[in-house]
């Protein structure tokens, strides 16, 4: 199998550390992608927050507890992604130029083989119709289709302002956008300037720098898929609990 | 020669008809045309059309005043943005902030006056006659009643609306009541100060040292800069924060030191570290020596502390001995910021906490030295010509009680709840009316005599706060950025038609003068958010051109001011506070004789409207994750629960003498033994509902009999049998 | 106007016993139409549960109506004349396993008007595309071999042109059990597949030979076993129902053998599969085993349920020779064979959903809702309405005197 090499990888770098667990990303997400609000009886497991984050405390007493925000997003997986080939009909889609996994829910038909195979829990289903309230469909962001009830979605790195930003790079007459013409809205909206999105390829960028550094790491990693989201921290406990880390293979000859 | 139709040469017209539509375009584009529908077929939203428009305001949901971009299509706007390099929120929104623009649709919105019939029913009446039965009531008032019958409940205060309302109420003979706020408990400090004092504000960015009594500091308090300023420098740079809160709040987890102190302990610990400073001489002696009043003598502060040796309070507030040493001397090392913190559901801690806590700040020199407390300069910019007479603004909880025929409460959005029974107190038993001036209903407010649907701050033209660490004065003005509804009205529009005697501007005017008189005053700078940058005020030539930048979202900033620090007390001046102070090693009693076997600490959240409505995708933190709990949850530890008979996901019922609460367990190490915190609101079961109905709230269950303090609640735990 | 066949019940007593499936079938069918019309809301299903009962459910019925497509291939392929008495209702069972299973994925998906885009926009690397084409193929090839039945309904055998239609078709039934035996092989194989390529999910995630989990190929294998146990199961008990003998003991014989036999096969396979899974494959993607058995719930046990209890347990009693002669052996160990093929659906489709890949996840239980069982039990009825009428008005034992009442 031969493989492009993406132009662009686009990925982030998420703090651990520096997350407080205010959850403005998620509402700062939520609000740009017309993620549409479910009735209250839908539960934790029925909602649709494309960044979703979970508190984790060390079950320690005082003075020992201590507790750490994990934001998780798809995580646009950049090997084998596994919500890729599963799909029948070809409604997850890769782009070959940057690497955004993202999903065509035009096309979906709302199997929810995808959701399944995802290890990350990242993609969520419209059990429902997508309801606002009375009055606020005006108010929605204009640059991006609420989807349909029974269809599958999920983060796409705010795949409407990357439109956004090529369309004006476009009318400018240039073809790459600037880094800084494009940015999620849940790194912008971070108050704690935990979440650091960009060019992964771009060695220079902030956001490569934090993926090489030491206190990176990537959720599952052994799974082998190769996502593109990292996080840092500085806390044993955090690494410990949230990186997979390798078991030893007992007599496995290989490795 | 006949022409006939064979039935094969049919079959073959048929067939070969078939075979060529089937290679022609036709059924292709058919099929797509039928994919087309079928991706489209289930119902969902229009998405609104047309060119996008950008605008700058501020955020008028809390005192904060965060700068915001606001994205425009048609008139409605479709995104909101923090403004970079703002002077005060430096970029900075709240998750409330972000998505506030869809609480002008709430399914509490109020549409039309109400009013409560002798029935008792609540129904609709015309505006006109809503007007008209308050002036009814104004009139009955003031017949009847003394000094502060008529009264204001003012969510904002300091606001030229405020002056407003002063003025109107000093016709009348009125009390201007504040409601709660981050910045309430600065009063404390300033009534320590002798003499006249001018606004205060904390200098959190510049501090060394934070020493917040479970104010939300890591969640919003103040400033967006000043959250930045907290969370996002170095550990080498950025002040070290000691959080003194029983909860482990956000705050907490997130501070560098967290003390977790027994319930209600605050004013032990304050003076215990006030112990340790004067018992190892680390005050500021020079400034103790020439300025304060009080600290020698028979009852004076010195001997108060030296009955709070650590020892003691240890044994009090559950925090040992050495931690106190450790913390009075790194406070000691440095300018330290001291918040008694405000809880946006558990309220304001007893006045003599406040008082205990400031102390520490006039020991260590802190005020009106950078990165204490620094004063905003006094300069009349916020006054009103004077002519007639203001009415004084008092606290909430110094209203004496039965004392308010008529109240009318400003219903903007303060963020910060107060309980039922304690506005029920303030009133007159007899005849005490309650008009709500507000945009959706609220729980406190939840029984008004008459409701006057008022606008929100995203349709109507105000001032944006000043937060609590703005170490400056400043103005910027919510600019509206939707069309306010036809059946909203304003409040001062409401109190210019009842008013009989004095002529009330309107918002605009109030504004506008306070502008000009800004402008006289050549001082400050204007920061503009389309460019990111500031320019000295004298660069405005006329009036004119400064009101266009404030009405486009600009924002004065005041020269800063130096301020030395007058001659105080440490103890305050209010004999009631210090005669509580020295008694504050007895153990409380319980109020009511109540039987009780744990301690109910409500508490709110800071970004989610303490009891107002919640946006629908704020929903998101509290029933799609859980990030946060709502009122449904009742957090308690392992312990507790084991003693109590409780399991996670138990249904248990909290009880006072005033009603009950049924919530759902959950458990948590963090959490005291013996203690249950739980959210006031939102209740998100409704949409992301404000708490409604009576006697189901948490902030039902306080009685609020000693002092105006509901943050300690004795109560029951039972189990509830489904 | 169709008689039904002689020698069946009479029209009460079958309007009674048709009668309750149907309002069955009704409930279900009114839960499926707040599925369609509503969304999915109505099931217990969540976002960690993307599948539910209902794939469990499909997977089951469709490897249990795996004695259709490996019926006709042992009749009409390998001529083992012995089937012939079970084939009428291999091919009948078989139509209601595979259109019943269809009807339900298309209350299941939540969009099903978008179904047939897999055809228009297929991913040729989906294992689910693969079972999309091959089921719906075989559905329609199930369809071919069920109509010659209908039309050998003595009412229509009347009309001479069907006769001969139906005699047409008889030719090509051999070339339809071929192109049959092909098509199931593969979507038993991807089904199987669908669990093993996932490599996001280490629960299910199997070694590959080619491109081809190792479920792929145990997934066949379990169909084919199971297939003829429940042939015998569901002919006992239509022959229990109906208190006539249908099937000729050396049918039974033969299918019993040929399950144990290749069952056997199977449980040793999926032996073999499973330690290469527990000390390989499941640790090289950083998990042991022990964390998917942790759980309560889901413990060791279910696995020893699956390969032993329900898997060598019965194998042994089939392929034995003097055990088979047993008439309660015979029942229990087929019916035991069809639980632990179920087990093995219900592991691959629901266990390993439950357990968290993330490690701050939960792990999560889920309960069908009373629509998602008010649709199961709307299947299973529609499944005992079509084979009630197909007895009732078929000649589907040759055995049977079949000449309509005149």
């Amino acid at each position: 199998m031969t493989k492009t090499t993406p132009q662009k990888r686009y990925g982030m770098v998420i703090d651990i550390d520096r997350c407080d667990g205010c959850g403005a990303c998620m509402v700062a997400c939520s609000l740009e992608n017309n993620v549409s609000v479910v009735p209250p009886e839908a539960g934790i497991h029925r909602g649709l927050t494309w960044i979703r984050v979970y508190s984790v405390t060390n079950e320690k007493e005082y003075p020992h507890s201590d507790t750490a925000y994990l934001p998780v997003s798809c995580q646009h997986c950049g090997n084998e992604t596994p919500c890729v080939g599963v799909c029948p009909q070809s409604a997850v889609d890769v782009d070959p130029k940057n690497g955004i996994v993202s999903q065509i829910p035009e096309r979906c038909m709302g199997c929810r083989y995808c959701m399944v195979a995802c290890p990350y829990h990242a993609r969520y289903f419209n059990w429902w119709d997508p309801v606002w309230p009375e009055g606020t469909e005006h108010l929605l962001n204009p640059g991006v289709t609420p989807r349909m009830r029974g269809v599958v979605e999920k983060c796409n790195f705010c795949h409407g302002r990357h439109h956004a930003a090529q369309e004006r790079a476009a009318s400018e007459g240039r073809s790459e956008i600037e880094p800084n013409e494009y940015q999620t809205a849940c790194a912008e909206a971070c108050p704690n300037g935990a979440i650091t999105f960009g060019d992964l390829a771009d060695k220079d960028s902030e956001v490569a720098k934090l993926a090489a550094g030491p206190e990176s790491f990537q959720l599952l990693k052994t799974l082998g898929t190769g996502p593109k989201v990292y996080y840092l921290t500085q806390r044993g406990w955090v690494r410990d609990m949230a990186a997979k880390t390798p078991l030893p293979l007992d007599g496995q000859p290989d490795d | 020669m006949g022409f006939s139709v064979k039935r094969r040469d049919f079959l073959g017209l048929v067939g070969g008809g078939a075979v060529g539509a089937a290679l022609s375009p036709a059924p292709w584009k058919g099929l797509d045309d039928i994919a087309i529908w079928t991706q489209n077929w289930s119902w969902k939203p229009r998405l609104p059309r047309g060119p996008v428009e950008v605008a700058f305001t501020h955020c008028g949901l809390c005192h904060a005043g965060c700068g915001l971009k606001v994205r425009s299509v048609g008139g409605s706007p479709v995104g909101v943005h923090g403004v970079p390099g703002h002077p005060l929120s430096a970029g900075f929104v709240c998750a409330l902030g972000l998505a506030g623009r869809y609480l002008s649709y709430h399914p509490s919105r109020i549409v039309e006056p109400t009013i409560v019939g002798a029935d008792g029913q609540r129904r609709g009446i015309p505006f006109k006659a809503a007007v008209r039965q308050l002036g009814d009531w104004l009139d009955d008032t003031r017949s009847g009643g003394g000094h502060g019958s008529v009264a204001i409940l003012d969510n904002r205060p300091g606001r030229m609306r405020s002056l407003a309302y002063r003025k109107w109420l000093g016709a009348l003979d009125g009390a201007h009541i504040k409601g709660l706020r981050e910045d309430t408990p600065i009063n404390r400090l300033r009534a320590m100060l002798d003499g006249p004092a001018p606004e205060l504000g904390l200098d959190i960015a510049r501090a060394r040292t934070v020493l917040s009594f479970g104010a939300p500091v890591l969640e919003g308090l103040g400033s967006g800069e000043a959250g930045s300023q907290l969370r996002g420098r170095s550990d080498s740079d950025k002040p070290y924060i000691v959080q003194i809160e029983t909860r482990p709040s956000r705050t907490a987890r997130g501070a560098d030191l967290w003390l977790r102190i027994a319930p209600g302990t605050e004013t032990v610990l304050a003076l215990g570290l006030a112990n340790v400073l004067v018992s190892e001489g680390l005050y500021d002696k020079e400034i103790i020596a020439q300025q304060a009043l009080d600290l020698d003598g028979p009852g004076g502060y010195r001997e108060l502390v030296a009955r709070f040796s650590p020892k003691k309070v240890s044994r009090i507030t559950g925090i040992d001995a050495a931690t106190i040493k450790k913390v009075a001397r790194r406070f000691a090392s440095g300018p330290a910021v001291v918040i008694p913190g405000v809880d946006p559901g558990g309220g304001p801690l007893s006045a003599e906490a406040q008082t205990a806590a400031f102390s520490l700040s006039l020991l260590n020199g802190d005020v009106g030295r950078p990165g204490g407390v620094v004063a905003r300069r006094a300069s009349g910019t916020t006054q009103l010509p004077r002519e007639g007479r203001l009415a004084d603004t008092v606290e909430l909880a110094d209203v004496p009680d039965g004392s308010i025929r008529l109240l009318i409460a400003d219903g903007v959005a303060g963020g910060f709840a107060i309980p039922t029974s304690l506005l029920e107190r303030k009133l007159n038993p007899s005849e005490g009316r309650v008009v709500s001036l507000a945009p959706f209903e609220r729980s406190a407010l939840h029984g008004a005599d008459l409701v006057i649907p008022s606008t929100t701050p995203f349709e109507s033209i105000d001032e944006a706060g000043v937060p609590i660490d703005a170490p400056v004065d400043s103005m910027g003005l919510t600019v509206p950025s939707m069309r306010a509804p036809d059946y909203s009205v304003d409040s001062l529009r409401v109190l210019s038609m009842v008013a009989k005697s004095s002529v009330v501007p309107t918002i605009t005017e109030l504004l506008r003068g306070r502008s000009d008189r800004i402008h006289a005053g050549e001082r400050g700078s204007v920061f503009d958010p389309s460019k990111g940058e500031s320019v000295p005020l004298t660069e405005f030539k006329t009036n004119g051109d400064l009101w266009r930048a404030l009405t486009s979202g600009g924002l004065w900033t005041d020269a800063s001011a130096t301020f030395s620090c007058p001659p105080f007390r440490l103890m305050g001046a209010n004999a009631a506070i210090r005669d509580r102070l020295h008694r504050a090693l007895e153990q409380p009693s319980t109020a009511d004789g109540w039987a009780h076997e744990i301690t109910l600490m409500p508490f709110g959240w800071r970004d989610a409207s303490g009891d107002g409505p919640l946006p629908p995708v704020m929903a998101k933190l509290f029933r799609e994750t859980r990030l946060r709990l709502d009122s449904r949850f009742a957090t308690i530890c392992p312990k507790t629960a084991g003693d109590l008979g409780f399991v996670e996901g138990d249904k248990a019922s909290i009880k006072t003498s005033l009603g009950s609460i049924t919530v759902e367990v959950v458990l948590d190490p963090a959490v005291v033994d013996g203690v249950v915190h739980v959210a006031v609101g939102p209740s998100t079961e409704a949409f992301g509902d404000a708490s409604r109905g009576k006697g189901d709230q948490p902030l039902d269950l306080p009685s609020c009999e000693n002092d105006a303090c509901w943050r300690v609640i004795p109560a029951k735990m039972l189990e509830v049998v489904s | 106007m169709i008689e039904p066949l002689t020698n069946r019940a009479p029209t009460r007593v079958f309007l009674t016993w048709i009668g309750f499936w149907i309002a069955l079938f009704a409930i279900g069918g009114y839960f499926g139409m707040l599925c369609l019309s509503q969304g999915l809301h109505h099931t217990n299903m969540n976002n960690r549960f993307g599948f539910g009962i209902w794939i469990f459910l499909d997977l089951t019925v469709i490897a249990l109506g795996a004695g259709a497509f490996f019926s006709a291939f042992l009749l009409y392929i390998l001529k083992k004349q012995a089937l012939k008495d079970v084939i009428g209702s291999a091919v009948v069972l078989g139509f209601i396993c595979y259109s019943g299973a269809v009807v339900v994925l298309a209350i299941d998906v939540g969009q099903p008007l978008r179904a047939w885009f897999t055809f228009w926009h297929p991913n040729a690397h989906s294992m689910l595309a693969e079972v999309t084409f091959c089921l719906t193929l075989y559905l329609l090839v199930l369809a071919i071999e069920y109509v010659p039945l209908i039309l050998k309904n003595p009412s229509l055998s009347k009309n001479v042109s069907l006769l001969i239609f139906e005699g047409q078709l008889h030719k090509v039934v051999v070339v339809f059990a071929g192109v049959g035996a092909v098509l199931s092989f593969f979507h038993q194989g991807s089904l199987g597949g669908l669990y093993g390529v996932m490599n996001g999910r280490p629960f299910a995630f199997r070694e590959h030979f080619f491109i081809w989990p190792s479920t792929f190929f145990l997934f066949i294998l379990s169909a084919i076993a199971a297939g003829p146990s429940f042939l015998i199961l569901i002919n006992k008990l239509a022959s229990k129902i109906t208190k006539k003998q249908l099937v000729r003991k050396e049918a039974y014989d033969f299918l019993g053998r040929i399950s144990g036999w290749l069952l056997l096969a199977y449980v040793g396979l999926k032996s073999a599969d499973t330690i290469v899974w527990i000390n390989h494959t499941a640790p090289a993607s950083g998990y042991s085993v022990s964390e998917f058995f942790k759980e309560a719930s889901f413990g060791t046990w279910i696995l020893f349920a699956e390969i032993v209890l329900f898997g060598l347990l019965p194998a042994l009693v089939l392929i034995n020779s003097r055990l088979r002669k047993r008439p309660s052996l015979m029942i229990v160990a087929p019916m035991l064979v069809c639980i632990g093929i179920a087990i093995n659906r219900y592991v691959m489709t629901l266990q390993s959903q439950s357990l968290p890949t993330l490690p701050f996840e939960e792990f999560v239980l889920y309960t069908p809702s009373l629509v998602e069982i008010g649709v199961f039990g709307g299947m299973i009825s529609y499944g005992v309405i079509v084979f009630s009428l197909s007895y009732r008005y078929l000649p589907l034992y040759p055995g049977l005197r079949q000449k309509a009442k005149t």
